[in-house]
């Protein structure tokens, strides 16, 4: 903000205004002078004349001037000497001119008529009248005038003199004021310097005093002003220091929320997948081992107590997936898959399945669908069955009489989507209007006795109408107690593109939750027989019965491993077609055994199938499986139809090459120095010999041998102090002893000997006392491959 | 840097280690001393000056923690002190916090191991 544009400095105002001051009040003084001096001047002249006229009047008897000519013209002398005299002139007292003169020689005025004694001014001359008394009387007039000219000329002339002398003064006085102005001013400029320096950020500076009552005002406020912003300064800066305190502290409390909200979700996301898997994994054991027994011969009572248990089986599965599902969506954990299907197809095995439960009953099932050979969407096919199963299971359960209809109406919505209508409808006991506004929220049924008389767990709809709404569609109900439901789904899927029709339909994707199978014929078993040989990796014994008895119907060979190190060590060994894989077991779990099995196949064109078999189904295990190097997989509990179809994808009827075999030769003493990176069976990473000989460009083989022998050595000795501890049960010596060893271990590439090491001490340490002695004894074994090859390496690179 | 090498105190129980810790830092850029033990480490350090300080935590005797602990009250916090351990767990994450040291993990990479320790040598150079 400035004025600099308009305003003019104050000095140079200060000048104006006494320059203006200055020039008036000595105009009105010269004026004053000049008017007074010359009216003095004026009135002396007037004195004067009256003076000479008395002196002329006293000297000479007027008479005669009046008559004689001649003596009139002798006083005109010492008239004339009169300065400034302009004219003279003597009237006799008729007004007739006696005598006249006049200096410039104009012809005079006559007397005026009335003539009056005195003076009488006009601008160029003051006229005199003066009367000649003879004796008494009045004899005639003397007429003097004085020309003013020259009195002003005089004027004039102090007028000139006196500008003259003005203007000397005014330039005298500007120069003094000037002066005094800039000294007064001066404070000023620096005040505005000051201001500049604090704008800038200079806060140390103070303005000097001044004799003038207001700068000095206008400094000390100044100064205090420059204070309070160096305080307020400081005040915020102090203040900043604490704001960021304070954000931080409140970052880390909302990143500690955070963490803790991320591990209780997590936490949630666990205890599904550990309930998935505990519970289905006994479940699986159950059904499997009713199956094989209602295959065997058994009496008529003992098959229908085995079918009774079969059905309470089922059923329990059901509730349990419900509930599993449910968790799941609730969790925010359950994702819809995307795949194309043939809608039509899905509705007519929909058909299929209720069949028979809608005839026991004594129900019909009639079916309306669009008359297209076939429907291609895309979406969770699996769900979507699951939706119309539910209602459909519905319906048949809560109708005694009467019929169930299935009905699909289509419409294009546009080029890219169907908007598709399902309806299921029923003439069952209907549902009370009241109930209605509850029946799709968990744990409703119409009323509690509607559990007890038709079973389930409530969680049927509310499963559906999440699923739906997943979906992006609606789900409706309309009823009336004693007049059937009529459900309605209403959804938009996208169109999808042909697929090749299942051969197997139920088995048509690997599902990822149990399929309700309900009552399947078990004549479907009856299959062509397959031929190759199974490894089965599965920590659960019922399970592995169960397993190894369904394979062996199939005709196949089969092997038993039951953790993953054990599949891994017999897969070195023995030729295997397939293997099935348990996700979850101790020791080394599904995940890594296969990692490991494929680390392994590295290099070579082998590729051993494998299957895996898992409980959780949550969403990324499938991309878990498939990460892991798996080629399938299969959701406990399966059925025997869907581990036939799955081996027969992989097992054809001939029996394949030897895919297995991927046994190691035992690394030759010629293979050391060479590229091997985990080369299989080698127990030794040899790459770590070319870390050490980086070290070391001059004398790495020496290098490397010092270390292993140095290695060596010191491993010997944490063995021995192993062993002592094992024997007398010390665990803190053993973690210690394992601990070492592990270090040391890796600093020679002897990664899975380190990997045991690393085994054993976790489990010294945390105490379970139980897996010590396996521990220990692959730790043994692996110890000696580790010494051969390194004492191999040594060796070599002696030559 | 030229001039003085750094001076390294080392202590570290396994002998691979120790054959691997000087071919590592050959050269005239550190001047090393071992010990393989903690009580011998915390010695040299009270008899000669160092300019860091590598400890294996895992330690007869005296285990690195409490050398460390050792130096502190000996020197303060502003030493530099490197915890070399294969332990990763949280508990022992804070202790190392607590002693202001620096942790390097097993299995150490030893041919980086020169370039970690400049960092550590003069922090704000990388």
């Amino acid at each position: 903000m400035s004025y600099a544009g308009t305003a003019e400095s104050l000095h140079s105002r200060l000048a104006r205004i006494n320059f203006v001051v200055l020039v008036s009040a000595i105009v009105l003084v010269t004026a004053c002078i000049v008017f007074t001096s010359a009216w003095v001047a004026l009135k002396g002249h007037v004195d004067e004349v009256y003076q000479r006229l008395d002196f002329l009047r006293e000297g000479q008897p007027p008479a005669l001037i009046v008559f004689d000519e001649a003596a009139a013209a002798r006083h005109f002398v010492s008239l004339r000497t009169m300065p400034y005299l302009q004219s003279v002139d003597v009237f006799r007292k008729d007004g007739s001119w006696l005598a006249h003169f006049d200096q410039d020689g104009t012809p005079g005025s006559p007397l005026s008529a009335n003539p009056v004694v005195g003076h009488r001014y006009s601008w160029r001359k003051v006229v005199f009248l003066a009367p000649a008394v003879v004796e008494g009387e009045n004899g005639g007039w003397l007429q003097v005038s004085i020309g003013l000219t020259g009195l002003y000329r005089q004027a004039l002339g102090y007028l000139g003199l006196i500008l003259v002398e003005m203007a000397a003064a005014l330039a005298l006085a500007q120069y003094l004021q000037s002066r005094q102005v800039a000294k007064l001013v001066e404070p000023l400029h620096e005040l505005t310097t000051h201001m500049t320096d604090v704008s800038l950020g200079r806060l140390d500076i103070r303005a000097a005093g001044s004799q003038v009552a207001e700068i000095n005002q206008l400094a000390h406020g100044f100064n205090q002003m420059v204070d309070q912003i160096r305080e307020r300064d400081h005040w915020l800066s102090t203040h900043l220091g604490n704001l960021e305190q304070i954000v931080e502290q409140r970052t880390r409390e909302l990143r500690l929320a955070k963490e803790a909200a991320e591990a209780g979700s997590r936490a949630k996301s666990e205890f599904l997948a550990t309930m998935s898997h505990e519970i289905r994994t006994p479940m699986n054991g159950v059904l499997g081992m009713t199956e094989l027994l209602l295959d065997t011969e058994l009496a008529p009572h003992q098959r229908q107590f085995v079918e009774a248990v079969e059905s309470s089986g089922k059923h329990l599965l059901g509730i349990i997936n419900d509930i599993l599902d449910f968790s799941k969506i609730e969790a925010g954990k359950l994702e819809l898959d995307e795949g194309n299907f043939d809608l039509r197809a899905l509705l007519d095995e929909s058909r299929q399945l209720f069949e028979q439960s809608a005839r026991r009953k004594g129900l019909a099932l009639l079916v309306d669908l669009p008359p297209e050979k076939n429907l291609m969407v895309r979406g969770d096919a699996l769900r979507l069955r699951q939706i119309v199963t539910n209602l459909l299971g519905n319906a048949i359960k809560f109708t005694e009489s009467g019929d169930v209809s299935l009905c699909l109406q289509v419409s294009e919505s546009d080029e890219e989507k169907l908007h598709l209508i399902l309806t299921v409808k029923d003439s069952g006991i209907g549902i009370p209007l009241a109930a209605q506004a509850h029946i799709f929220e968990h744990f409703r049924q119409a009323d509690g006795s509607t559990t007890r008389r038709y079973g389930g767990t409530g969680l049927g709809l509310a499963i559906c109408r999440r699923l739906v709404e997943m979906m992006g569609g609606t789900i409706e109900v309309e009823s009336a107690p004693g007049q059937g439901a009529t459900f309605t789904v209403m959804l938009e899927l996208p169109k999808g593109s042909l697929v090749a029709p299942p051969a197997d339909s139920i088995a048509e994707e690997v599902p990822q939750d149990a399929v309700r199978v309900p009552d399947a014929d078990r004549h479907h078993k009856r299959q062509k027989r397959l031929r190759g040989r199974v490894l089965v990796a599965e920590d659960n014994e019922s399970n592995l019965i169960v397993a190894r008895a369904q394979l062996e119907r199939m005709g196949l060979e089969v092997l038993t491993a039951c953790d993953g190190q054990q599949a891994l060590d017999i897969l070195a060994r023995e030729v295997v077609d397939i293997v099935l894989m348990d996700c979850q077991m101790p020791v080394l779990d599904g995940y890594s055994a296969t990692e490991a099995l494929r680390q392994r196949e590295l290099g070579s064109d082998r590729h051993l199938p494998v299957v895996a078999l898992t409980a959780n189904a949550m969403t990324g295990d499938r991309e878990r499986c498939h990460s892991a190097g798996m080629d399938e997989y299969l959701a406990k509990p399966y059925s025997v139809e869907q581990l036939y179809s799955v081996l027969a994808q992989w097992l054809p009827v001939e029996r394949r090459r030897a895919v297995g075999g991927v046994t190691m030769r035992p690394v030759a003493a010629e293979n050391i120095g060479g590229e091997g990176s985990g080369d299989g069976k080698s127990a030794i990473d040899h790459s770590a010999f070319d870390k050490i000989r980086a070290l070391s460009p001059a004398s790495g083989d020496e290098l490397v041998v010092q270390v292993i022998s140095a290695f060596l050595k010191a491993a010997e000795r944490e063995l021995g102090r192993l062993e002592q501890g094992a024997q007398d049960g010390d665990l803190a010596l053993q973690a210690k002893a394992a601990h070492a060893l592990k270090s040391s271990s890796f600093n020679v590439g002897a990664n899975r000997f380190g990997e045991c090491c690393k085994v054993l001490e976790e489990a010294a340490r945390d105490g379970v006392v139980m897996e010590l002695p396996a521990n220990l004894e692959r730790l043994r074994s692996e110890w000696d491959r580790v010494c051969g090859e390194l004492k191999g390496v040594v060796e070599a690179l002696g030559k | 840097m030229s001039g003085q090498p750094w001076r390294l105190l080392i202590a570290d129980d396994d002998p691979t280690a120790t054959l691997l810790f000087r071919a590592a830092l050959a050269g005239d850029e550190f001047e090393l001393v071992l010990a393989d033990n903690g009580i011998d480490a915390l010695a040299y350090f009270r008899e000669q000056a160092f300019d860091l300080v590598l400890l294996d935590v895992e330690m007869p005797g005296m285990d690195g923690l409490a050398v460390c602990r050792a130096i502190r009250q000996l020197r303060g916090f502003s030493f530099p002190v490197v915890l070399v351990t294969g332990r990763d767990d949280p508990a022992f994450r804070t202790q190392v916090d607590a002693l202001s040291a620096h942790h390097l993990g097993k299995p150490i990479n030893w041919s980086r191991l020169p370039l970690v320790l400049r960092a550590y040598l003069m922090p704000g150079t990388s």
